[in-house]
């Protein structure tokens, strides 16, 4: 019992990989790292996928990305409404990436969404975008107005959302992440052979994507109140 | 795990601005682009189809209405060939018929007029035969009658 504390422990901690030596020792975790690793993954991905794109007759790889690029931005399209149009690829570069990040557990990194820096990271974005997008949209006046609506009552409760949107999605995601992982490892424990493997499907693979989804979908929605007029 | 440090989070969020900048740049900007231009191409060939399909139906509106004048002609033409037909044939046969006549009239006044020739002529014979008669009688005669 002892020795699974300290395997689930050091599964879940975060290790600092090295420290860059300026304002007294930045400690970079392990997270950081691996996102890096998406990224560059990712990057790489899409620079070959998108090499010699042809307007006519493309191929198959082209017609694959182009529909799944369209798929992500229609999904979008009909959430953020016309005005958050121009937050979709934001919205899709995370859908990305927390997707990426839930499953990459399974070819042996770490997943970056079980450190609650990059979750808060991204709960911070994204009430930053939220309230960015509003500001723009309804200008610094209207967007304060709008914490009056739709009655001058519940204007604390709109001022608390400020801080329980980000909480809320932060949360969610680190919890649903770490609790999928401390699950899978009890499993494997008590069932080593066979038994975890519809377990792991469902929360390695099925949660996480179910997670990411779920974190760009309350984003985008909240981009869409934020921008959406109310008269 | 549960702790949140700045630099960290700070890491993190420009971790994913420049993943954000490097996807838009690498994935969505392309092939959006592409999407747009294949609708652009699309809507143009879509327009320049109708476009042709009207050109195309004016020029059959065209054809049809000269082709109905050209009928109207050619009907005009041929009736006009066929009134011509027909004078030229009465035309024709008037004069054959005319001609006809003259001929025959000509052919009976030569009749005619052979025949009081021939009839001069036999008078003036018989008269010269009447002559040589008499005068033979009279020659004849020398001997016996006188």
């Amino acid at each position: 019992m002892k020795e699974l504390a300290e395997k689930l422990l050091e599964g879940l901690n975060c290790e600092t990989v090295f420290t860059i030596p300026v304002f007294g020792g930045i400690r970079v975790l392990e997270s950081v790292v691996v996102t890096w690793i998406i990224m560059a993954v990712l990057v790489l991905l899409s620079v070959c996928l998108v090499r010699n794109l042809k307007v006519e007759s493309p191929g198959r790889m082209q017609l694959a990305l182009e529909a799944g690029v369209s798929f992500l931005y229609d999904f979008f399209d009909g959430l953020v409404g016309k005005k958050g149009r121009k937050y979709i690829p934001y919205l899709c570069t995370v859908l990305i990436y927390i997707s990426v990040a839930n499953v990459i557990g399974l070819f042996g990194f770490k997943p970056p969404t079980k450190d609650l820096n990059v979750t808060g990271a991204l709960a911070l974005m994204s009430i930053v975008l939220v309230e960015y997008a509003g500001i723009r949209e309804k200008k610094v006046a209207g967007w304060l107005k709008s914490f009056a609506k739709p009655v001058a009552v519940v204007t604390p409760i709109n001022i608390l959302e400020l801080f329980i949107r980000p909480l809320s999605l932060c949360m969610r995601l680190f919890g649903n992440v770490l609790g999928s992982f401390v699950i899978m490892e009890l499993i494997k424990l008590i069932v080593p052979v066979i038994v975890p493997l519809p377990f792991s499907f469902y929360f390695d693979i099925f949660d996480g994507l179910i997670q990411a989804y779920v974190f760009v979908f309350l984003t985008a929605l909240f981009i869409n109140e934020a921008v959406e007029d109310e008269e | 795990m549960l702790t949140l440090e700045f630099w960290n989070v700070l890491c993190t969020i420009i971790n994913l601005v420049l993943l954000y900048i490097l996807l838009k740049k690498f994935l969505f900007g392309p092939v959006i682009s592409v999407l747009e231009k294949r609708k652009a191409l699309l809507e143009g060939q879509f327009a320049s189809a109708s476009e042709m399909r009207k050109t195309a139906m004016e020029l059959k509106k065209q054809y049809e209405t000269s082709i109905h004048t050209v009928e109207a002609e050619s009907a005009q033409i041929l009736q006009k060939a066929r009134e011509d037909g027909e004078t030229e044939y009465r035309r024709i046969v008037g004069e054959a018929s005319e001609k006809a006549d003259r001929m025959v009239a000509q052919a009976q006044a030569a009749i005619v007029e052979e025949k009081e020739k021939a009839l001069k002529e036999m008078e003036s014979d018989i008269a010269s035969l009447a002559v040589d008669v008499a005068k033979k009688i009279l020659e004849d005669d020398k001997g016996g009658w006188f």
